[in-house]
């Protein structure tokens, strides 16, 4: 029988993050509650229908398939959350790849993910690019009201060519509109300065064809320093140096908030100055919740698979199944098989 | 279809029955809602998905009894005894709440409390049961809105002697019941033969209590979340027949567009808390749901088969039951309504950007 497109219906693989299975099985919970998209819960499934027990949830809006590897208990290593991820993406991905679901969620890391999705789901394309997408939050932009912009690639993959970065230009953009409704979602490259010819040679490459794309609202190159100021919805840069850059913003990120506790703990005259600073303080931790905004996808792939920040709460789950249901409820993958497959057709 | 009027056939089973949140879909936590179940009329009414097609199938049966124990007023007996006809559901025994009386006659703990007054009604129904069939079987079916568990549990370890006399009149003190409540309970009582007759106690998890507020049962009370895990249950134990899962499934198909992959979660659901065997479980996806309305939305004899491959047994159902610790039972549940009645209060939403994620195209 053919699945029903309308609620999507998500996968969660709950093996993976710091805080498996718990906060993945909360947040499907309580969607299911309340009548959010259809959720399919992966991992341990006797594991999972104990802890399902104590929260409450609606069986017809929620499932379970058992990966057959028990989930590592809580403070697990490392390697053991590896392990049991290792188990059960494959089986979330085999059921996405099968039709039965529209869409997946992990947090296990996108250098993890990326290599076991591209086993089972084919690309848009045959020479398309897949790379992994990550959010980071920036002062407000003109052209959005969404207070995070995307970066392209986080993967950690070696440095790609310049027809890759223009094809995740492309992807990252499509994304982009299919998110926060901007019709032109304004694309730029990341690079050692604002001139065409500063950087290495696939990104001045990349960035003579981006220019002469209609298509994509390109607006130049940005440092580093440009990213968190809000000129660009999407930037765009290689697996490796998108994967560092969001660890170093997480980590700032972290070392800010975790600077405003300290000063809130050692002094009643820094604890009133942060009292006085109360609004402020208060944007600074909405800019720190970031990583709860529900992840970002792996672009190129026929599946959305979108990956979560290891340390996900309940929140961060709750967000993500929202996000892949606006994204199937958009129909993203079906856009960016067509908008590939005019690219293609233009070679 | 009188009210109060038996079939001349014996009795060889009853159905005991609540009706506000169980059967009906009612809302009495806020004023709107009480001033709508006291206003609507009997066709107005809406049931709980399937509990229509539940009830009517059960009462078919001429050797079944349908008695229905309320909280509501006695004022809406007319409107219910006109529903009832209207769902054509066979309704043996209707006993309601006395409001007014109990108003007239200042005592204002009547109006809130449930055990004395529903504890009373189930052992006086039961003598007049008793007069037909003195051992005949019943299956309860409440919810979770109140303490419904705790009242049937109570009701079969009274009538078996679990419970004597002199523990139920304290905890009949405990939860404030008046004194000749307490009398009339323990007369009703002792005019009964000791005999628990409760085979099953369903609660209908209609506010999505967590299926973990019910361990405390022992076994004893089985948390469903929908009619179709009720009737799979009814039938995996023998105590229903297909028809009754087949008309569950065509009411919740046909008038609640309940879709294949639904039933199927609800079924899988049902066996991996142990409310069926996975095998009566396969049985019912592969035979029964596929000749019911479902197969008209995909539920076919083929997808029957994959739900059936996946479906696996739960925990082993209890086996002869003890008496419970009604007194912590009874303040836990006390408890619980209170963290329920604060937690309504609070926004029941992922906070941030879940608003922007959830937004309407």
């Amino acid at each position: 029988m053919s699945r029903r497109p309308d609620p999507a219906t998500v996968l969660v693989d709950t093996c993976g993050g710091a805080d498996a299975p718990l906060a993945a099985v909360r947040a499907a919970a309580r969607l299911s509650r309340s009548g959010g998209p259809n959720v399919i819960l992966v991992g341990d499934a006797a594991d999972l229908q104990r802890r399902l027990a104590d929260v409450g949830y609606e069986p017809m809006r929620l499932r379970l398939v058992d990966s057959g590897v028990p989930c590592p208990p809580p403070g697990a290593d490392h390697i053991a959350r590896q392990a049991a991820t290792r188990a059960s993406l494959p089986a979330a991905l085999a059921i996405l790849a099968a039709g039965e679901a529209d869409a997946l969620i992990t947090a296990s890391e996108p250098q993890v993910v990326l290599p076991v999705a591209r086993e089972h789901l084919s690309p848009l394309a045959p020479d398309a690019p897949v790379a992994a997408a990550g959010v980071f939050p920036t002062m407000p932009r003109s052209s959005s009201a969404d207070p995070l912009a995307l970066l392209l690639d986080v993967s950690g993959e070696a440095a790609p060519t310049a027809e890759m970065l223009v094809g995740q230009a492309r992807l990252g953009a499509i994304y982009s509109r299919v998110v926060t409704g901007v019709r032109q979602p304004q694309v730029a490259l990341l690079s050692t300065g604002l001139e065409a010819e500063d950087g290495p040679p696939a990104v001045v490459a990349a960035h003579r064809a981006l220019r002469e794309m209609p298509e994509v609202r390109f607006v130049g190159n940005l440092r580093a320093i440009d990213l968190p100021r809000g000129y660009a919805d999407v930037v765009i840069t290689d697996g490796f140096t998108g994967h560092a850059v969001r660890g170093l913003l997480e980590g700032l990120t972290e070392l800010t908030v975790d600077a405003a506790r300290y000063a809130w703990k050692t002094k009643l005259t820094w604890r009133v100055g942060l009292r006085l600073l109360s609004q402020g303080v208060g944007m600074l931790r909405k800019v720190s919740e970031f990583k709860e905004y529900g992840g970002a996808p792996l672009l190129g792939l026929k599946g959305l698979v979108l990956v979560t920040a290891p340390d996900s709460d309940e929140a961060a789950f709750g967000n993500a199944i929202r996000l892949a249901a606006k994204c199937v409820r958009r129909d993203l993958i079906g856009q960016l098989e067509a908008a590939v497959g005019e690219s293609e057709d233009g070679r | 279809m009188a009210a109060e009027s038996a079939p001349a056939v014996a009795p060889a089973v009853v159905y005991r029955w609540d009706l506000d949140k169980t059967y009906l879909q009612t809302e009495f936590e806020n004023l709107r809602g009480l001033l709508r179940a006291a206003t609507e009329g009997a066709g107005a009414r809406r049931t709980v998905p399937g509990m229509q097609a539940l009830l009517t199938a059960l009462s078919r049966w001429q050797p079944a009894r349908i008695v229905v124990v309320s909280g509501s007023p006695t004022f809406l007996r007319e409107r219910f005894e006109e529903m009832f006809r209207l769902h054509g559901v066979r309704c043996d025994k209707l006993v309601l709440k006395d409001f007014v009386g109990a108003v007239a006659r200042g005592r204002f703990r009547t109006l809130k409390a449930q055990l004395p007054y529903k504890l009373r009604a189930h052992l006086e129904t039961r003598n007049w049961l008793a007069g037909e069939q003195a051992d005949v079987p019943e299956i309860c079916f409440g919810d979770d809105a109140e303490i419904d568990a705790l009242v049937y549990c109570l009701y079969a370890d009274v009538c078996s002697r679990r419970v004597d006399a002199t523990r139920l009149r304290a905890l009949l003190e405990q939860t404030g019941a008046y004194a000749d409540e307490v009398a009339a309970i323990l007369q009703a009582l002792s005019r009964l033969p000791r005999h628990d007759p409760v085979r099953r106690v369903f609660i209908h998890l209609d506010g999505r209590s967590p299926p973990a507020r019910f361990h405390a049962y022992r076994g004893r009370a089985t948390a469903t979340f929908d009619a179709l895990q009720i009737a799979v249950s009814l039938v995996g134990d023998g105590l229903a027949d297909d028809a009754v899962l087949r008309a569950v499934a065509d009411e919740l198909v046909g008038e609640h567009r309940i879709d294949a992959h639904a039933l199927a979660g609800s079924l899988e659901d049902a066996c991996r808390r142990g409310l069926c065997s996975a095998a009566a479980g396969a049985r019912v996806a592969v035979e029964v749901l596929p000749t019911s309305a479902a197969g008209g939305i995909g539920f076919d004899a083929e997808f029957g088969e994959r739900v059936g491959k996946r479906l696996v047994d739960g925990p082993a159902p209890a086996q002869a039951p003890t008496p419970l610790p009604y007194e912590e039972l009874f303040a836990a549940e006390h408890r619980f309504a209170r963290a329920r009645k604060l937690a309504r209060r609070a926004a029941e939403r992922v906070p941030g950007l879940g608003d922007f994620l959830s937004e309407d195209d």
